[in-house]
Parts: structure tokens; C-alpha cells; sequence
């Protein structure tokens, strides 16, 4: 049996320990916000944050997650506000398709939390999340922003 | 203008209050509309909070904001009103003005047409209605923002006042259309709707729709295309925990299990012994072969104009060869393949992410052989589309594990079935001989393409044996440039292997190949290449002025060192039609230290007739270069022994955030013509231009994509 915190709220798992951590989350907890796009780690579609940190929960398996708290999109809304990162995605019209968004803002959340002033270059070699509607140019425009709002002390 | 019975409109309140707005329109002489349709096109709450019902596809692409912005510009609503977008239904395609698939930018095109109708006679319909409760003329009294004002008086209705006597009034059929000036809502920057939802994680795709009861199904497909199940071996796989049923399909072996991992691990345990068929002796490297033997053994050929073979074997002047190769491209939609479906005795409900929902609806009825009343097509909003998803196949598949298991299914595909089972854009070789008279002027043009042929896979059923069927195969060969004589050839394979449209369709390679040989003409003739592309549009207007925008941008942007820039024109249509649009484009590439390539700036020059949202078409353009970015450096499939070699993201790596340049210039012409969309247009010309200047930086010669590094 394993337990884990997800968004606050303790949740317990008997199936097979190999079964990454995104199909305990779309089917199990039904919080269907982080998404499946490769199975293997390349596209960050199902990026989550784990104890803080943010990671691709398609390649990490069930075994490796007990005891653990795990924030998905949901969490960031969770009490009807948005997050200053999903804020400044609508303002910056940044989601086209929209489907790997969730994950672009759970790595955004984190990488500011590592680079508060993030240059150009930062983003391009640290913010590898895939969008193949190319909406990276609004994106890289959210991102500065949101940097300045985290600056200001905007912390959700 | 006239009020008669033959109204387009039709309303109707509901029990609850709220106006339903029908759009009706005379049948079409296309076939695929001979009867007249009537759909639910708005609905207005008794507090005045519309709904806009969207019959197009929501892909990311922006259709819904845009037609909605047309309609409630003609309709004088108040756009702080929309209080949401709904899907419409797939019903019956007779109730439609055409087959209702989302793709080549048709949202706008069409949209232009029926969205502006309903909204100008709507709100004609609410200034009768409000004129009858006044008794004063109609024509005296103005609209705005969903308010109906009698300047005499200074009386006002909002829209929501008039719902008892707009049912009662015959509404005009062809109330006058704004003019350019008068527009509030067309031509401004509106964000796209539904954004809050897409960044909570509340926004419902297709892999996501969950109810009671629903199964996981995943499919074992052939891995060489077109093979057949022999036999296949579940015993292994029925022992994993959470496995339901394993049952044998049209397209291969199902699992259907209680969740995603039980389904991909009975799925790995799965023994299946094929029988591959034919193509298992075929190879990227064959096929190429025999298309390129299609270049000197067309299957088809005729002369445009003029005599170019005649003229090109003669032994003056320069001729310019250029031989193209273009490998598979595919989709890779953010959101794989997937599809819902539950079928039952009496009835089918499905949950399709689809870009095709009429075709996608006729097809399941055909196959279940039932009557349509007994099937409900939802679509949900899909991540990505690029055309893959105007194909049936996910549909029909789900519907076939449904039936068969008796389960309710979500049927996922994995992204390497994704990747290895994709309607591909065809792979194809090009070779292009243009000559030059003795004053560098082109006097002859001779095209010949070979490609594997889409026709039978077309998207739209009824022509999968037309000629018409294969033109998304080699649309886009003729250029818009005047030449004296132009000789065309084109022959085309068949294959298991499945393919189709992509972003752009064929452009991206045949006009590919003619911009790449226009800059080489120039560099020929040391003619300054946007001077001799205007010289060859001179008779088209629109086209010319393109041109010309492009040129004074270019004057005034000189290139900068260690950079070498290329140009691009990009067109459909013809004068004289609503169908036409141009682009010019012009790219800036630098040599990174390790030998590769990196696009420095862009710029976009594009008359595609009136912008809806320039806000939306900025970002189509800015999406298109990432797109672009990825077929041209990467985006290769390969195929070995009849199987499609590349499965997911690490070996076919797609533009991430640092792949695209951060300088991109749009000047966007908008000279009122007929609007156009951008959706999938920009692929033609931004290749080239990229192309076009790698040439330039490496002095070699380009042969098609990919470009993985300079020489």
C-alpha cells in the first residue's frame, strides 16, 4: 500500500508499483489537468510537482511516490483564485490548443523559483516543455512577466 | 430589403426563457447540401448572456473567437456578454452548408459568409421588434451593444426585452452588411476565448472524458502498414490485473482494460503473428526511387501554356535544374489519437476530438449500419489538430472495440501508435527545369512531381476516387508567376502506408521548390529576387503589392554580417475569385558554432483580405514558424522494411522554446478582400525563405527538407 499527499488530501494506492505517477493522477484521482503526450519523458505535458520540484510524471512510477506530496494544476486554483503564473498566461493569451499548458505552468512556477530573473537564454536551455502549437513567443513574453510579478512578492 | 417566409432565420423560445437562434440557408447545387439547413446558431438567456454555438473545430487555432467576433459585430451584441461557447452537433448533414470538417482555414472563409448573414439579420429582427412595440419606423432606430434606441425618444430595449415579439416577426433575409468602418468587433485584437479553462487544467479534451463504467481499449496495429492479423496469443496478457477483454479488430488486436497501464502492459504481453503484406519489402529509400522514376515516366502531363519541353531541349539560353526530395512528415499533435465511444443495442454516443465530426458521424452510421437519429457525435476540444484529425479512423476504431467488447471505451493511443499509424504528408521527389532566354527573362517552366498518393485516404469520403482526391498531393505545382510556357507531369503511388493533410498540405513542398529555384534564378541573373518576383506578378495586383511591401522592408532592414537571408512568395487562388491570398516572407539565417543552422529574424508580409483578429493571425504566423522549424530541421519519418521507424518526441524531435527565432515582423495588409484565415497558409512561404537562405550561407544546394546542418 502506498500513500501519498496530492493536493493536500491523503490518498492511498494497492495496484502495480510500476504504473507511473500520471495515470494515478488522470484515472485514480481523476485530476485530469496533467496530460499524457509521450510516455517517456520528452514532452513535460505531465509535469507535476513533486515535493516542490517540478517533474515528468509519466516516467516515475508509483514505487518511488509514497510518502511524497504531489501538486498538479488543480492545486493552483484550488480555492477559486489563479495563481499569478496562470494570470499572466491568460493575459499574455499565451495557451493555443492549450494541452500541454498545464504543464508549461507547473515548470514556469518552478524554474522562476531557481531563476527569479531569468534571462533570454535561461529560458531557452531550462524551459524544455514541448508546445507544438508554437505558442512560445507569447509564452517567453508570460514568463518575463510573471518574473517581475514574482519580484513584486506575488507568490500565488 | 425584404421580409418574407423564406426568412434565414428562425427563433424560438424554450420553457426556461432562453431564445434559441436557428440559422436556415437555401440548398447548395454541392452535393453534399442539397437540402436546405437549419442549425442552432446562438442562444440568448432571459438576462441577455449569449451563448455561441461553433460548428467548427476548437484546435487552438482561434475559430470560434473569430466567428463569434463576426457575428456579434453584424448582430451589434455586446461581446461582454458571450458568456459561452458550445459545441454544435453533428446531426444531419443535410442540415449544413458543407461538410463541416475544420481545416484549411475554413472557419473563416466560410464563416465570413453565413456569420456576418445571421448577425446583420438579427439585428435588423431586434430593430422590427422593437419598432413594433414603439410603433415607429424601423429604420429611424440604431444598435448597440446588445441595445435597441430610438434617438427620437431616446427609448431603449435591450435585446433580451424584445424575445416575445421577436418570435412573432418574419425576419428580414438580407438586412445590410457593415461596412469596414462601421466594424466594432472584426479587425480587433480579442484574446481567445476559453483561456481560463486551458490554463486550470479544467478544460475537458478528448482524453479526458471519464464517466462510470468506461473502459481503457488500446489497439495492437501492424507495424508494417496495410498487415493483417494471422493469429495472436493472449494468454499472457489476460493475466494482468485490470484486464477486461481481449478481442481481435479490423485494424489488429484490442485490449480493453480498467485503465491506461493495464491496457499498455497486456498490450506489450500480447503475441500476434502477421502477416505483413507487401509493403514489408518497402523502404524510405525504395519508395523514392519509384517516385522519382515518376519523373521521367508520368503517369499524367500536359502543357499550361505554350510548348516548355520543346523550348528547354533547345540548345540556347540557361536552363536551371533543381531536384527536390521530401521524406513523411507527421502530425504529432500535442494530444494523441483517442476517442469514446459507447455503443449500445438501441444506441451510440461518442466523444470524438475530431476535426470531422460530419464525416466522422456518417462514417460510424455506415459502419454500424443504423440510422443517424441513433447516434450522438460529441466533440470535445482537441489538443492540436494540423489536419490528422479530419480522418475517421480513431473513430470508427473506438466504435468497433465498443460494439464488439460491449464495453463503453476510451480508446488512447499511445504516441508512438500515433507516430507510426499517422496520415503522413506524403513523402514526394520534385524536379523543376526553368530556362532563361538569352536576356535572363524565364520564358519556360517544366514541373514534374512524384508523390504518394492521398487520394484514397481524402478526408472526405466521396472523393477518395476522384482525381479532385489527389489534388491535396500536389496542389500548389502550377506557380502564380507568369510564364510563357509551363509544362506539368505528375504520377503517384498507392500505398498501405496511410497518408494525408498536414498543416498546409502540399504547398509545403511544391511551392517549396519553386521559391527555392525562383532565388536561384536570381542569384542566376544577379537580379535582386523580390524585384524579379514582383517583375513576375506584375499582373496581379494583390500579389504585386505584397511584393513590394516585402522589398521596401528589406531596403530597409539590410542584412546584417555573418547572416545570409532568404525570400519566399506564397499564394493560393486567383484574381477574380474570393479564394486567393498572398504572402511574402523573408528570413534571416546565421551558422552556429556547430555547424548548424539558426533563424535569426522573420518577416511575414501577408494579404490574406480582411484580419478577423489580428491578435489570433500573429499568433497562427508565430506558430507556423515553430511548425515550420520542426519539419525543416527533424521532423523526418523514415520507413524500413515497411515499418515506420520513428515512435515519439526523442527521435522525432519537435521546435522547443529556444528552437524559434525571437525576432518575427507581421505587416498584415488588410485591404478588405474576402478574409482567408492563416491556420495552415504560412507553411508554404516560410520554408523557403528559411531554405533559401541557408543556401546562400553554405553555397550549397538545398535538396528538400530536412536540413539537419550546413556543409
Amino acid at each position: 500500500m502506498i500513500t501519498l499527499n496530492v493536493n493536500g488530501k491523503s490518498l492511498s494506492y494497492d495496484g502495480d508499483e510500476d504504473m507511473p505517477l500520471l495515470w494515478f493522477l488522470r484515472e485514480n484521482a481523476e485530476l485530469t489537468g496533467t496530460k499524457y503526450g509521450c510516455g517517456i519523458g520528452q514532452c513535460g505535458a505531465c509535469t507535476v510537482h513533486i515535493d516542490g520540484e517540478a517533474e515528468r510524471s509519466c516516467t516515475i512510477p508509483m514505487a518511488e511516490v509514497g510518502g511524497t506530496n504531489i501538486s498538479t494544476i488543480e492545486n493552483l486554483s484550488a480555492n477559486g483564485g489563479l495563481h499569478f503564473v496562470q494570470r499572466v498566461w491568460i493575459e499574455e493569451d499565451v495557451p493555443q490548443c492549450g494541452y500541454c499548458q498545464s504543464g508549461q505552468i507547473m515548470a514556469t512556477i518552478t524554474f522562476l523559483e531557481k531563476f527569479p530573473n531569468p534571462t533570454d537564454e535561461d529560458i531557452d536551455k531550462y524551459h524544455t516543455n514541448i508546445c507544438r502549437c508554437g505558442s512560445y513567443d507569447n509564452m517567453r513574453k508570460a514568463i518575463h512577466k510573471a518574473a517581475k510579478l514574482q519580484a513584486e512578492g506575488a507568490t500565488s | 430589403m425584404s421580409i418574407s417566409r423564406r426568412s434565414f432565420l428562425k427563433t424560438a423560445l424554450t420553457a426556461s426563457g432562453t431564445l434559441m437562434i436557428y440559422a436556415v440557408a437555401p440548398p447548395l447545387a454541392h452535393a453534399i447540401a442539397t437540402k436546405a439547413f437549419a442549425l442552432p446558431f446562438l442562444e440568448m438567456d432571459e438576462n441577455g448572456g449569449i451563448t455561441y454555438i461553433s460548428y467548427r473545430s476548437d484546435m487552438g487555432q482561434g475559430s470560434p473567437t473569430g466567428q463569434a467576433q463576426m457575428l456579434f459585430d453584424e448582430m451589434d451584441a455586446d461581446w461582454n456578454k458571450l458568456v459561452a461557447v458550445k459545441e454544435g452537433l453533428a446531426i444531419d448533414r443535410d442540415y449544413y452548408q458543407d461538410g463541416l470538417a475544420t481545416v484549411g482555414a475554413v472557419s473563416t472563409f466560410l464563416g465570413w459568409k453565413n456569420h456576418r448573414r445571421t448577425g446583420a439579420n438579427l439585428r435588423e429582427g431586434f430593430k422590427i421588434s422593437a419598432a413594433g412595440r414603439w410603433q415607429v419606423p424601423s429604420e429611424r432606430l440604431t444598435t448597440k451593444n446588445s441595445v435597441v434606441t430610438d434617438p427620437v425618444t431616446g427609448k431603449t430595449f435591450q435585446y433580451h426585452d424584445l424575445f416575445d415579439t421577436i418570435t412573432d416577426v418574419f425576419l428580414p433575409a438580407d438586412a445590410p452588411l457593415k461596412s469596414k468602418s462601421q466594424a466594432t468587433l472584426i479587425g480587433k485584437p480579442i484574446p481567445q476565448l476559453r483561456s481560463r479553462e486551458r490554463v486550470t487544467g479544467d478544460a475537458k479534451y478528448g482524453m479526458d472524458v471519464n464517466f462510470p463504467g468506461l473502459k481503457v481499449a488500446m489497439i495492437e496495429r501492424s507495424p508494417v502498414s496495410g498487415g493483417k492479423v494471422n493469429n495472436y496469443d493472449a494468454e499472457d496478457a489476460l493475466k494482468i490485473k485490470g484486464v477486461v477483454d481481449i478481442i481481435e479488430v479490423s485494424n489488429g488486436v484490442a485490449i480493453i482494460a480498467d485503465g491506461f497501464w493495464a491496457a499498455k502492459k497486456a498490450r506489450d504481453a500480447l503475441k500476434i503473428e502477421w502477416d505483413n503484406g507487401d509493403y514489408e519489402t518497402q523502404s524510405s529509400q525504395s519508395i523514392a526511387a519509384q517516385l522519382k522514376d515518376m519523373l521521367d515516366n508520368p503517369m499524367e502531363s500536359k502543357d499550361l501554356t505554350g510548348d516548355a519541353k520543346t523550348l528547354i531541349a533547345e540548345d540556347n539560353g540557361q536552363i536551371l535544374t533543381g531536384n527536390f526530395s521530401f521524406p513523411f512528415v507527421a502530425h504529432a499533435t500535442m494530444e494523441p489519437m483517442n476517442c469514446t465511444a459507447w455503443v449500445t443495442d438501441e444506441k451510440c454516443e461518442i466523444w470524438a476530438p475530431t476535426q470531422s465530426k460530419l464525416v466522422a458521424l456518417e462514417e460510424v452510421v455506415k459502419f454500424l449500419d443504423r440510422n443517424n437519429q441513433d447516434i450522438n457525435l460529441h466533440t470535445t476540444l482537441m489538443g492540436g489538430g494540423f489536419g490528422r484529425r479530419a480522418q475517421e479512423d480513431f473513430v470508427i476504431e473506438a466504435v468497433e472495440v465498443s460494439q464488439k467488447s460491449g464495453h463503453p471505451v476510451k480508446l488512447i493511443w499511445t504516441r508512438e501508435d500515433d507516430m507510426r499509424h499517422d496520415y503522413y504528408r506524403p513523402a514526394c521527389e520534385l524536379r523543376i527545369q526553368a530556362k532563361l532566354d538569352d536576356e535572363n527573362k524565364l520564358i519556360a517552366w517544366d514541373s514534374a512531381i512524384g508523390y504518394v498518393n492521398p487520394g484514397p485516404y481524402h478526408f472526405i469520403p466521396e472523393i477518395r476516387e476522384l482525381h479532385f482526391g489527389r489534388m491535396i498531393g500536389f496542389a500548389g505545382q502550377e506557380p502564380a508567376y507568369k510564364i510563357p510556357h509551363q509544362h506539368y507531369s505528375q504520377g503517384y503511388l498507392d500505398t498501405p502506408m496511410t497518408v494525408g493533410i498536414l498543416r498546409g498540405i502540399s504547398h509545403g513542398y511544391t511551392n517549396f521548390s519553386v521559391e527555392v529555384m525562383i532565388d536561384r534564378m536570381a542569384a542566376l541573373g544577379n537580379r535582386n529576387p523580390l524585384e524579379l518576383r514582383a517583375e513576375l506578378l506584375k499582373e496581379n495586383p494583390r500579389a504585386l503589392k505584397v511584393m513590394q511591401a516585402l522589398q521596401e522592408i528589406n531596403t530597409n532592414n539590410p542584412v546584417q554580417k555573418e547572416m545570409a537571408r532568404g525570400y519566399a512568395f506564397a499564394f493560393e487562388g486567383k484574381p477574380g475569385i474570393d479564394y486567393q491570398y498572398y504572402s511574402g516572407h523573408m528570413a534571416d539565417v546565421s551558422k552556429t558554432p556547430d555547424g548548424s543552422w539558426k533563424v535569426e529574424k522573420v518577416w511575414v508580409v501577408a494579404d490574406h483580405g480582411r484580419v478577423i483578429n489580428p491578435n489570433g493571425f500573429t499568433r497562427q504566423i508565430q506558430s507556423s514558424i515553430a511548425f515550420a522549424m520542426s519539419m525543416m530541421r527533424s521532423g523526418v519519418i523514415t520507413v524500413k522494411n515497411g515499418v515506420v521507424e520513428q515512435g515519439n518526441f526523442d527521435d522525432y524531435p519537435v521546435s522547443l522554446i529556444g528552437d524559434v527565432p525571437k525576432n518575427v515582423s507581421i505587416k498584415l495588409l488588410d485591404n478588405g478582400a474576402h478574409p482567408m484565415g492563416c491556420g495552415e497558409k504560412m507553411q508554404a512561404g516560410i520554408q523557403p525563405a528559411i531554405a533559401n537562405a541557408i543556401e546562400k550561407l553554405s553555397g550549397e544546394e538545398v535538396t528538400g527538407i530536412p536540413i539537419r546542418s550546413l556543409l
